[in-house]
């Protein structure tokens, strides 16, 4: 469980995050939505210890999260958002170098780790790019090995930023399926940081709604409607209900 | 997962191999036992130098496009008309001007070969007007340059310590190197894909720039400019025969090098060794256009 309290970060004179309390429970799925500079990235740097707090705590399973290392990215990880700057290691050794967080200095990496890369690569459907540089891959398939990279990691909590920008519609399954298997077992959390609506609401357990660097709502996906997106976002919107999940899906009206 | 051997890489190895020991062979009766050791260790810290560049993604050329060549050349040789006939002085100038050269690469540049290569030029063009300056008259200078830019091996010197020390350099390098690699390749990815603290990586970052420059100063010193392919070479080929295939691309322009210089005399040596450099270079970026 983390539990973040009264969370205040100011930067650069401006409150981003204003007395945020939350409380992510183990094995959910987590999404922030909001407009943009609402301050999800910085409550999403600050669970990462990316941000540095001042005031407020963030527990991580009861302690205060270490404040860089090994430990602190076995706790909570966070997904890259720019290309990686070695444009020249293969998809698969990327991938493996997720795993360096759990392997012993000085010994290779274990038949565990190889396993995981190699699954990695079948559930981002990657194998086509196995052996292909890094820097040649086009940017939907780069960001489908970013993504992959960071779950390999195995982190207790998994952090994305925007993970579906530059995603086709296979790296979004791929993505969900990769969610859900990182929570399945009851002992992880996956917190998501998206502007993709019917995306949050159609993969997270719970969202957390956020305005102005506080949170004005933190509820079950099943309960977004229309009039939450109107009060938050300003935008009038039609929330109609997947045929198959009965999960939220939102549209803007034809005319804007 | 085992990886299995092309016939493609076998070819090539044979060639590259072939070619290495040819050359040395002919320039075996010209050469005494301390030039071969001295080339010898010159082709390990330039071997090792090329394995720690893939650690340092953020430098895309060799030496000789870089301008770290051009760097450490004029330190040495400013450093070899200061400080007289010091023997290691000279050394740890080279090794600090192209530690310079590669902070000023690091914090100036982007990380695009073309960008760089321009930068390399730029470092070329101020090292000869430099080096033209100092020479001016003076024929014993201008023996003192042909030393810097062609490595030391055509001199009637028998001091063991400077190859000894490069040797030390090398195997100690390729060690450590080989000992860290997923460390080390996980730091080459970033600062967004490190887990470790900003210090940390900064720390790691100036680690292999010292190190790199140690070992293109030990380079310069034992085999100058002969030898400039080995990093082109080593993007451009995969599989298990890649270290041989290297090792031997390296000797054998090497050994080139020395022969046309035999022959032809130092500019004209100088002159093939660059164009080999720049070929290789320019096959590279046609062929890996994500290093560019």
């Amino acid at each position: 469980m983390i539990e973040v309290r009264h969370l205040t970060i100011t930067r650069g004179g401006m409150t981003a995050l204003d007395d945020v309390t939350l409380s992510l429970n183990d094995g959910e799925i987590i999404c922030v939505i909001g407009p943009s500079a609402s301050g999800k990235s910085t409550l999403l740097g600050a669970l990462c210890g990316m941000v540095p707090t001042r005031k407020g705590t963030i527990l991580v399973r009861g302690d205060s999260l270490p404040r860089s290392g090994r430990r602190r990215a076995s706790l909570t990880a966070c997904c890259a958002s720019g290309p990686p700057d070695n444009p020249s290691e293969t998809v698969y050794d990327f991938l493996l170098l997720g795993r360096e967080l759990h392997r012993r200095l000085l010994r290779p990496f274990s038949d565990y780790d190889r396993q995981v890369a190699e699954d990695l690569l079948a559930l981002f459907e990657l194998q086509p790019y196995r052996d292909e540089a890094i820097g040649s891959l086009s940017g939907g398939i780069l960001k489908r090995a970013v993504l992959a990279h960071a779950f390999a990691k195995e982190s207790y909590c998994l952090v994305l930023d925007e993970p579906t920008a530059n995603l086709d519609l296979r790296g979004e399954r791929a993505l969900r399926r990769a969610l859900k298997r990182h929570v399945v077992d009851g002992s992880r959390i996956a917190v998501i940081a998206s502007s993709d609506l019917s995306f949050a609401a159609g993969t997270a357990d719970r969202l957390a709604v956020m305005d102005h660097g506080k949170v004005v709502a933190y509820c079950p996906a099943d309960s977004l409607d229309a009039e939450m997106i109107q009060r938050v976002f300003g935008v009038k919107t039609i929330v109609s209900r997947n045929i198959y999940n009965g999960r939220p899906e939102i549209h803007l009206f034809p005319d804007g | 997962m085992a990886e299995r051997i092309k016939r493609n890489e076998i070819l090539t190895a044979i060639f590259f191999a072939g070619a290495a020991g040819a050359l040395t062979i002919v320039n075996l009766s010209a050469l005494s036992p301390y030039s071969l050791f001295l080339l010898a260790a010159g082709y390990l810290t330039y071997y090792a130098y090329v394995s720690i560049a893939e650690f340092t993604p953020v430098v895309r050329c060799d030496y000789i496009q870089s301008g770290e060549g051009a760097a450490g050349t004029i330190g040495l040789f400013i450093a070899v008309i200061v400080f007289g006939q010091h023997r290691y002085l000279p050394a740890a100038a080279a090794a600090i001007a192209v530690f310079v050269c590669l902070c000023v690469i690091h914090t100036a540049l982007s990380p695009k070969s073309g960008e760089q290569a321009v930068f390399g030029i730029i470092c070329q063009a101020a090292a000869a007007v430099i080096a033209a300056y100092l020479v001016g008259d003076n024929p014993a200078r201008l023996v003192q340059l042909q030393a810097a830019v062609m490595g030391l091996s055509h001199l009637s010197d028998s001091d063991l310590i400077i190859p000894a020390c490069a040797c030390a350099a090398g195997f100690t390098a390729l060690a450590l190197t080989h000992a860290l690699s997923p460390f080390l390749r996980l730091h080459a990815l970033g600062g967004d894909f490190s887990h470790h603290p900003p210090v940390i990586d900064r720390a790691v970052t100036a680690g292999l720039f010292a190190g790199r420059s140690i070992l293109l100063a030990a380079t310069l010193l034992c085999i100058g400019w002969t030898s400039g392919i080995g990093l082109a070479v080593k993007r451009l080929t995969q599989g298990r025969l890649r270290a041989v295939i290297v090792i031997s691309a390296i000797i054998a322009t090497g050994q080139i090098t020395v022969l046309i210089a035999r022959h032809a005399g130092t500019v004209t040596a100088l002159a093939s060794s660059f164009a080999l450099s720049y070929a290789a270079f320019i096959i590279q970026i046609l062929r890996r256009p994500e290093l560019r």
